[in-house]
C-alpha cells in the first residue's frame, strides 16, 4: 500500500554532530542524546516535507546503488518516531509486520545495513572529571552541568547512573 | 594398549571411556572430564564405549594422551595437560552428541530469547558475554551454544574462561555470580544470531543476512558438521528461520553490550 | 569506555554547550544585559583539533549594575537549563576595571551569534588566576593557558596583558605560563619574561604536586558535613592551608619567601565565618528534629 505521508525531520531543540559514518543528535528538550548510523542517518535527511517513504526508498538506489523497500525506510522512520526526531508523529505501515518479520524480509534484499538509532550515554570519565557543582548528593537536577541529572556521590562528583 | 584402571561415562549420548597406569592420574582425568562437562553424564560400565582414551605418566613425569589408540600429545606440565584433555573431551562430545547440535558460539539470554555470538578463539566472546551478563542478561555459555532438534538452544553455563587477566593469552575461570549475573537454565528459542568481531573503533552497522547466508555464516563453528551434517543443517535451518541473523563489527565490549541489548530490545522484543 | 566513545560524546555535548552559549547571549540581551563570556568555550576555541577540550559551564561576566537583574533572569527554568555561571564583574579574578574589560573585549560570531569575549590579553591573564585561586588542582586546564599563550595572535600586547593588574599580579602570570611551560612543554623562547617563568618558587611547585596527589575535589566544609569521612578529607585539605590561595587570598608575592604568614592570615579569613557556618548548619539540622513528646 502506498503511503501519501511527508515526513519531516525536526530541526528545533536538536544539537547536531556529523560524523564519518554516523549523525549524533542532543535533543535539548530532553537532555538526551542519540546515535544514528549512516542509514538512519539518510533516512532521517531525506525526511524534508517533500519525499514520501516510496521517494525515498528511491533515493537509497540512486544514491546508494542498492534496492530498498519501503519497510526498510519505515524501520527508520519507526526509530525515529520514537525518538521524537520528526515533527510529526508518522503513523506506521508494517500492516500488521512485527520489526523482526521486516528486518528478516530485508535480509533477502539488500546490503545496506538496518537502520539503528541508539542512545549515547555519557562515558564514565566524563561523569567523574564534570565541574560538578553539587555540593550535596541529589542536587544534580538543579545543577545541569551534571550529565548525571540524578545522582552525586558524597564527594559531589557525578555518579554513573 | 590396555591400562588398569577405567572410567566409562555417557554425555550427551556419546560413551567415553578413559583409561590410565595410575590411579591417581585417572582420579585426576575424571575430575577434569566431570569439570568440563559440567557433571552432565552417567556411568556407565561392562558397555562398548564409542570414544577411548588413555593417560599414562611415565617415569620421567611425561604424561602422554592417546585418543582411540593413536597418540595425540604429551607433556610435562599437568596444568597444560588436562586442561588441553578437558577441551578434547569437550570437543568430542560437541562433534558426536545425539540429538544435539554444538556451535562454538557465545550465548546469553534476553527477554527470552538467545542471542548466539558464533565465533572462533581469540574474537572476544567470552569478554562480550561477560559484559552482557553484567548488563542484565542470562549467561547460557561462553563456549558452546547447544542446540535441540527444535532450533532451542540449551545451556552450558561453565566458568568463564577469560583472557586479559592474568596475561593476555592465559584464561582465568571468572564465575556468573562474580559478574553479578545468573545462569539461564530452561531452553530458549533463539532471538538474534550476531556474526561479530571486535574491531577498535568500530560503529555498529548492522546488516541483516537472508537465512541462507547466516547458515554459511554459522556451518564453520559448527562442531557436528562433518560428522552428522544432515541433522546439523537441518537444526541450522530451524534456528535462522525463526531468528534475525545480524553481520557488523563491534567496538570494545562494555559499551557494544549496551548497544546490542538496545536494538534488541528495539527490534525483537 | 573507548576513545572514540569518548570523542563522539564530548565532541556532541561541546556543540551543544555552543548552542547553549548562544542562547545565553539572545536571552540576556533581550534584557539588555552585554555580558562577556569567560573560560569554557573561550579557552577551547584556541585548542587544536586533536585535543579536545571539554566544558559543562557558562562562565559570564556582567556589570554590577546589571548583576542583580541577571541573577533574577537565571531563576527562570529555562534559563537554568543553560547552566550559566554568574559573575559580578570578574572582581574575585581581576583588579581591571570592568569598565577597561568590556572597552577592550570583542565579539566573535558563534553559529550566527555574536559572543563577547575579552581581549586576549585580558583573557590569559584571568584564566592564569583564576587556575591558580582554584590552587592549580586542575593540571589539565594549564593547556589553557598553554594554547591561549602557543596560538596568541600577531601583535598580542604583553605589557597589556602582564602590566594592567599591578606587580604582584604580574609574578602570578608569569609563574602560571612558567608552571605551563614546565608540565605541558609550552615554549617559552621569544617570550620577554622567559627566564623569569623558568624562576618558580620551590613552594609553588610542592604545593601544587600535593594538590595533585591528593586528588580530592575541594568542597564546602558545612557541604561535607553529611559524610563524615569526605569531612576529614576536605579538613586534610585544608591543613596546612593551601599555600597557593593563601598566597593569592593576600595579595601575596610569588618569591621564595616562607608561606606561612600568609597561610596564617588566611586559616585565620577563611575559619572564623566557616566555623560560624558550621553550627548554623548543626543547628539547623537539630532544629528540625521531631521535638519529644
Amino acid at each position: 500500500m502506498k503511503n501519501s505521508q511527508f515526513p519531516v525531520a525536526r530541526k528545533n531543540g536538536l544539537v547536531v554532530q556529523e560524523m564519518p559514518d554516523e549523525v549524533l543528535v542532543y535533543d535539548l528538550d530532553t537532555n538526551k542524546a542519540h546515535c544514528l548510523n549512516q542509514t538512519a542517518a539518510m533516512v532521517w535527511k531525506s525526511c524534508d516535507g517533500n519525499n514520501t517513504v516510496s521517494d525515498i526508498a528511491n533515493l537509497f538506489e540512486a544514491q546508494m546503488g542498492e534496492n530498498v523497500n519501503e519497510d526498510f525506510v519505515w524501520l527508520a522512520i519507526d526509530q525515529l518516531n520514537e525518538n521524537n526526531l520528526l515533527e510529526q508523529e508518522m503513523k506506521s505501515n508494517f500492516e500488521g509486520q512485527s520489526r523482526r518479520e521486516v528486518i528478516k524480509k530485508i535480509g533477502l534484499a539488500t546490503m545496506i545495513g538496518i537502520p539503528v538509532i541508539a542512545s549515547l550515554v555519557a562515558p564514565p570519565n566524563a561523569l567523574a572529571t564534570a565541574s560538578c557543582a553539587c555540593v550535596t548528593p541529589g542536587a544534580c537536577p538543579v545543577q545541569t552541568g551534571c550529565p548525571n541529572l540524578n545522582n552525586c556521590n558524597p564527594a559531589g562528583i557525578c555518579a554513573p547512573n | 594398549m590396555h591400562l588398569a584402571n577405567e572410567f566409562r561415562f555417557r554425555s550427551y549420548g556419546v560413551t567415553i571411556g578413559i583409561e590410565s597406569n595410575r590411579d591417581d592420574v585417572l582420579s585426576k582425568a575424571v575430575a577434569v572430564v566431570r569439570k568440563s562437562l559440567l557433571d552432565r553424564l552417567e556411568i556407565v560400565e561392562n558397555q562398548q564405549v564409542d570414544h577411548y582414551f588413555g593417560i599414562t605418566l611415565d617415569d620421567a613425569g611425561i604424561f602422554t594422551l592417546y585418543q582411540n589408540g593413536e597418540r595425540n600429545t604429551e607433556g610435562e606440565s599437568e596444568r597444560n595437560f588436562f586442561k588441553f584433555f578437558g577441551s578434547i573431551i569437550r570437543l568430542t562430545v560437541a562433534e558426536y552428541a545425539e540429538s544435539r547440535v554444538f556451535v562454538h558460539a557465545g550465548v546469553v539470554g534476553w527477554k527470552g530469547q538467545a542471542i548466539v555470538l558464533p565465533a572462533r578463539s581469540f574474537q572476544g566472546k567470552t569478554t562480550l558475554v561477560a559484559e552482557l551478563v553484567r548488563n542484565g542478561a542470562a549467561y547460557y555459555s561462553d563456549e558452546y551454544a547447544i542446540f535441540d532438534e527444535n532450533g532451542m538452544v540449551h545451556s552450558f553455563p561453565r566458568m568463564l574462561a577469560m583472557r586479559g587477566i592474568e596475561d593476555e593469552y592465559i584464561q582465568t575461570d571468572v564465575s556468573v555470580d562474580s559478574l553479578g549475573g545468573a545462569a539461564g537454565t530452561a531452553p530458549i528459542p533463539v532471538g538474534m544470531v550476531l556474526i561479530t568481531e571486535f574491531h577498535e573503533g568500530a560503529l555498529w552497522q548492522p546488516q541483516a543476512l537472508s537465512d541462507g547466508e547466516g547458515v554459511m555464516e554459522m556451518i564453520p563453528h559448527t562442531i557436528p558438521i562433518r560428522f552428522n551434517p544432515e541433522f546439523s543443517l537441518k537444526v541450522l535451518k530451524r534456528i535462522v528461520n525463526r531468528a534475525i541473523i545480524a553481520k557488523s563489527p563491534r567496538n570494545d565490549a562494555k559499551e557494544f553490550s549496551k548497544i546490542l541489548l538496545n536494538f534488541f530490545d528495539n527490534t525483537l522484543v | 569506555m573507548s576513545e572514540s566513545g569518548n570523542l563522539r560524546w564530548f565532541s556532541l555535548q561541546n556543540k551543544v554547550h555552543e548552542a547553549r552559549i548562544c542562547e545565553a547571549f539572545v536571552l540576556f540581551r533581550k534584557n539588555d544585559i552585554e555580558p562577556i563570556l569567560i573560560k569554557g568555550w573561550s579557552a577551547a576555541r584556541l585548542y587544536p583539533e586533536s585535543h579536545l577540550r571539554t566544558y559543562t559551564d557558562i562562565d559570564l561576566g556582567v556589570s554590577s549594575a546589571d548583576f542583580d537583574k541577571a541573577r533574577e533572569l537565571l531563576e527562570d527554568e529555562d534559563a537554568k537549563k543553560l547552566n550559566i555561571d554568574l559573575h559580578n564583574e570578574f572582581r574575585h579574578l581581576d583588579t581591571v576595571d570592568w569598565g577597561l574589560l568590556f572597552r577592550d573585549s570583542r565579539t566573535i560570531s558563534l553559529n550566527g551569534t555574536d559572543i563577547r569575549i575579552l581581549s586576549a590579553e585580558d583573557h590569559l591573564r584571568i584564566l592564569c588566576i583564576h587556575w591558580l585561586t582554584d590552587n592549580g588542582a586542575e593540571k589539565e586546564r594549564l593547556f589553557d593557558i598553554h594554547y591561549a599563550v602557543e596560538n596568541r595572535a600577531a601583535g598580542f600586547d604583553w605589557q597589556k596583558c602582564l602590566d594592567r593588574a599591578g606587580p604582584t599580579r604580574r609574578r602570578w602570570v608569569i609563574c602560571a605560563i612558567g608552571l605551563a611551560h614546565k608540565y605541558t612543554g609550552l615554549s617559552l623562547d621569544g617570550l620577554p619574561f622567559s627566564e623569569e617563568a623558568r624562576n618558580i618558587p620551590s613552594w609553588l611547585i610542592k604545593s601544587l604536586e600535593r594538590e595533585w596527589k591528593l586528588a580530592v575535589p575541594l568542597k564546602g566544609l558545612y557541604d561535607s558535613l553529611h559524610d563524615w569521612r569526605f569531612f576529614i578529607k576536605q579538613l586534610r585539605k585544608r591543613i596546612p592551608p593551601n599555600a597557593v590561595y593563601s598566597t593569592i587570598q593576600c595579595e601575596g608575592e610569588f618569591d621564595d619567601r616562607p608561606r606561612a604568614s600568609y597561610q596564617l592570615r588566611s586559616l585565620l579569613k577563611r575559619a572564623l565565618p566557616a566555623i560560624g557556618r558550621i553550627f548554623k548548619t548543626i543547628g539547623a539540622r537539630s532544629g528540625k528534629r521531631e521535638p519529644r513528646t
